[in-house]
């Protein structure tokens, strides 16, 4: 069975964290979706979270320009501080170089989630239906709670959030259906089973946390997953592909 | 990328390990108290080892590992007396309730029971704490199995001086290079019974290969973890490791089928 799986968590780049051996690059990157049958890809760049967010949106734009597999995804930063392009502006250069989701690190990064922070550009991402990442511990799960509270329209993906969480995340599954987590450390036993029994198993996303952890990984918590055939395409790619099809591209 | 393998192959296809020796050195039974761990019943339990194709499991009592010994050991007793093929128990022996190593000891010999668990969980005694003592001189007589968690340096370094004073122990490292992966290399060149067991929530980017150079490939055993975990990722990590067909098989079963013997 072909899953067409598409990653939602993925880096390249030169990272301050990396341990030794860890690969950066693009083709290292490629290689190993094709070794783990991994069809399409949302990257991030080091140089987004470490260095300069602004930097890294430009140079994974330029890495990614004119893939096929690879989509780039955007660091977001308050409009305020001047560093990225105010809201209108931000939007209409991610549409026009087909960036297809974002990515909030608001503890490495020094800012609020808040309204009265980032309130008018999660309102512009919501408004074209671009999903949001927070990586797990940039954000609390109170300041989670006020992001898909405030924005429902809002795809909000927590990514590399781990095993223990379930007493936190399964009240807010009740309340919220634009919350979604990726698989890379939710390796929960037979979660994928309990939670389409749930009811939140389109909640789900397949997500390596490449090249932190082995994409093998993520992908056999989907292939030995006790789902159906749909339910398991749905995991691999399917609602992703879904969240970026829902992408409102010629809104004004 | 060369030509994935037939293991990798069946990684992919989500296919049980039909004709290949695996065991599952470290997982366990009952709940814990600290986060939701669903369908950790046994019937589920069973379900994903099956699913996957592991033949044998070797576990603990979380009950136990938390502090209730003789609670705990029971349930895993019971639990083996129900899958007397399946499941095999750790006995877990707790230094801080000394009153009762005489009984530990002596379920496990009246069991005839020879692999042990360790866990500082709720303690923090050091694993050379001389209330061990008791555990170690009768593993040592008898050529028992001690599974130590560890996390690094704080577990591993006693764990060394345990090696190097009980030779007849065989030490497994559970959770072999989740952190400060320098000691676990130390270990296994300083200590001929010490191996290395691979279960660990953070999938690390080449963690399994490293493990293999730095014991070889006869001294890394595969650990799931469950119900902690799911055993589906735990596989991944040994079935698209960068080392041969020939390396998975030894760490997916055969060295643990050596070691339990």
């Amino acid at each position: 069975m072909d899953l067409s799986f598409f990653d939602c968590n993925c880096m390249i780049g030169k990272r301050a964290d990396r341990r030794e051996g860890e690969p950066w690059s693009l083709e290292s990157l490629l290689a190993q979706m094709d070794a783990c049958g991994i069809s399409e890809a949302l990257v991030t760049h080091a140089l987004s979270r470490d260095h300069d967010p602004a930097a890294g949106n430009q140079e994974i734009s330029r890495l990614v320009a004119g893939s096929r597999v690879l989509h780039g995804c955007w660091a977001i930063l308050p409009p305020s501080s001047r560093e990225i392009p105010a809201p209108d502006a931000f939007l209409r250069e991610m549409l026009a170089k087909d960036v297809v989701a974002a990515i909030a690190y608001p503890h490495s990064h020094n800012f609020s989630l808040s309204g009265w922070s980032v309130g008018p550009l999660l309102s512009a991402l919501e408004h074209f239906r671009i999903p949001l990442a927070v990586p797990f511990g940039e954000a609390d799960w109170e300041e989670i709670e006020r992001l898909c509270g405030e924005h429902t329209s809002l795809p909000v993906i927590v990514t590399g959030l781990n095993y223990r969480q379930l007493r936190f995340l399964l009240p807010l599954w009740e309340r919220y259906r634009n919350l979604f987590v990726d698989l890379s450390w939710f390796s929960i036993h037979d979660g994928l089973a309990y939670l389409a029994e749930r009811g939140v198993l389109r909640q789900v996303l397949f997500g390596t946390n490449y090249p932190l952890y082995e994409p093998g990984a993520a992908v056999t918590m989907v292939t030995y997953a006790n789902l159906q055939d749909e339910e398991r395409r749905m995991v691999a790619g399917g609602t992703l592909r879904e969240i970026i099809r829902g992408i409102r591209r010629n809104q004004p | 990328m060369s030509k994935p393998g037939d293991l990798q192959q069946a990684g992919l296809a989500g296919s049980a390990l039909a004709g290949e020796v695996v065991i599952d050195a470290h997982m366990h039974i009952d709940k814990f108290y600290n986060f939701l761990i669903p369908r950790s019943e046994a019937n589920y339990v069973i379900a994903s080892a099956e699913r996957i194709g592991i033949q044998k499991m070797y576990g603990s009592s979380i009950v136990a590992l938390r502090g209730d010994a003789e609670l705990g050991n029971k349930n895993a007793l019971a639990f083996h007396a129900k899958y007397p093929h399946l499941f095999f128990p750790y006995i877990v022996f707790k230094p801080n309730y000394p009153e009762d190593a005489d009984l530990t000891i002596a379920l496990a010999e009246t069991e005839k029971i020879r692999q042990f668990k360790i866990h500082d969980d709720g303690n923090d005694l050091p694993y050379d704490d001389k209330r061990y003592l008791p555990l170690y001189d009768y593993a040592n007589k008898t050529g028992g199995v001690i599974l130590a968690h560890t996390y690094g340096k704080k577990h591993v370094v006693p764990m060394m001086k345990v090696a190097e004073e009980f030779p007849h122990v065989r030490i497994l490292l559970g959770h072999s290079g989740i952190f400060e992966e320098e000691i676990y290399a130390q270990a296994v060149r300083k200590h001929d019974n010490i191996y290395l067991e691979t279960c660990s929530s953070f999938a690390w980017y080449g963690l399994i290969e490293r493990l293999v150079a730095m014991a070889g490939p006869e001294r890394v055993l595969f650990g799931t973890d469950m119900p902690f975990m799911s055993p589906d990722q735990q596989l991944g990590r040994v079935l698209f490791a960068r080392i041969s067909d020939e390396d998975k098989r030894k760490v997916l079963g055969l060295n643990a089928q050596r070691l339990f013997a």
